[in-house]
């Protein structure tokens, strides 16, 4: 077994900034750029896409006692990708319940440990995506800054 | 590009279930049928990824009982890194250190066999805290060398020592004074299976 893992390894943190957006990718951007691969890896399932259903917990204002948000329902998949000879485990854990999306994330984290496909998946992929969910929020919140009530109280009998 | 110290090249496990819901399902089943009816051999069918020298009944077992909540200990010749990664993969159940504390055991009946005082009883108000062994034997076969009676057993059946040392049976046959309290066992051969449950009384051909 590898040593015990730093949640605040680098490279831990790295892949877990890049599921996360790859999570949060459209499907067909990913189809897409899996698609625009010139080469398709070899690889095998280790846990073919299955659906299930995740506790979501939370603290109100990220502090306080944690309470059940409710459940969501996610679908996950492992891969070993063959790269260079050897083999690469991606993982992929999506909301709902698109298999092949779940699917074409494991492979993606997969690619992206292979230093050959590393700099072609960040450009291609993870930065536009990256780019969208940041325009996408800041559309959202604009949105609702839009909406936002002040609640004051006229004092009456001033002066 | 960093290595990734969370993947070592030669860490991904063999692939487990290949349909995981259908076939644990009948794998689940077909451990069922095999406790009702000790003695009888069922079969598991299908495709399952497992690491070399774990027989398809054996691996099959195991991917359908464990699971998070139940400690597996591993028996000389299969606490292997290989075995282990790939049960914690598939399973997410705890390889423990102390055969007492498992509620699982893979056992390989090719090594020396621990003695079974060394596994978790039960008590007599909870005895369904005995463990449960996964046995791999080398065959289901053999001269008959012993009378299985208890329930799920139509009067009796004659029974191989299935690839097992008499000193192991000696070991079963005593456990069964201790009633309710004992152990579950899985004989795995190939495909096959047989199951014999604490209830079943073992006596031996001689003494007949």
């Amino acid at each position: 077994m590898t040593a015990a893992l730093s949640p605040d390894d680098p490279a831990i943190t790295a892949r877990q900034r890049r599921l996360a957006i790859l999570a949060r990718t459209d499907a067909t951007a990913l189809q897409q750029a899996w698609d625009g691969l010139a080469e398709k890896p070899r690889y095998r399932h280790l846990k073919v896409p299955e659906t299930g259903l995740v506790m979501v917990r939370a603290r109100a204002g990220g502090v306080g006692q944690r309470f059940n948000l409710g459940e969501m329902t996610v679908t996950r998949c492992v891969v070993a990708v063959e790269a260079a000879g050897r083999e690469l485990m991606g993982v992929g854990y999506v909301q709902g319940r698109d298999a092949r999306k779940a699917e074409l994330v494991a492979l993606f984290d997969a690619l992206a440990l292979d230093p050959a496909h590393a700099p072609k998946i960040e450009a291609d992929l993870i930065v536009p995506a990256q780019k969208l969910l940041a325009e996408k929020r800041q559309k959202r919140a604009e949105k609702v800054a839009a909406t936002k009530v002040d609640f004051f109280t006229l004092v009456r009998g001033e002066g | 590009m960093t290595m990734l110290s969370s993947a070592p090249s030669s860490s991904a496990p063999p692939a487990g279930f290949s349909d995981p819901v259908q076939q644990s399902q009948a794998s689940f089943r077909a451990l069922l049928d095999a406790m009702a009816r000790p003695g009888r051999i069922a079969s598991i069918a299908g495709d399952i990824g497992r690491p070399d020298g774990v027989t398809q009944a054996l691996a099959a077992a195991a991917l359908t009982l464990c699971d998070l909540d139940t400690p597996v200990w591993l028996g000389p010749g299969f606490d292997t890194p290989a075995l282990k990664n790939w049960l914690r993969f598939h399973t997410g159940a705890p390889v423990v250190a102390q055969a007492g504390a498992a509620q699982f055991a893979l056992l390989n009946a090719g090594q020396p066999l621990p003695n079974l005082e060394n596994f978790a009883q039960g008590s007599d108000e909870a005895p369904e805290k005995g463990a449960t062994l996964l046995i791999q034997v080398a065959t289901l076969q053999g001269k008959t060398a012993m009378q299985w009676r208890g329930p799920g057993i139509k009067d009796g059946v004659a029974m191989p020592p299935c690839g097992l040392p008499m000193a192991f049976w000696q070991q079963r046959a005593a456990l069964s004074a201790a009633f309710p309290r004992g152990l579950d066992l899985y004989l795995c051969c190939s495909t096959d299976l047989i199951g014999l449950p604490r209830s079943t009384a073992i006596t031996f051909a001689t003494e007949a």
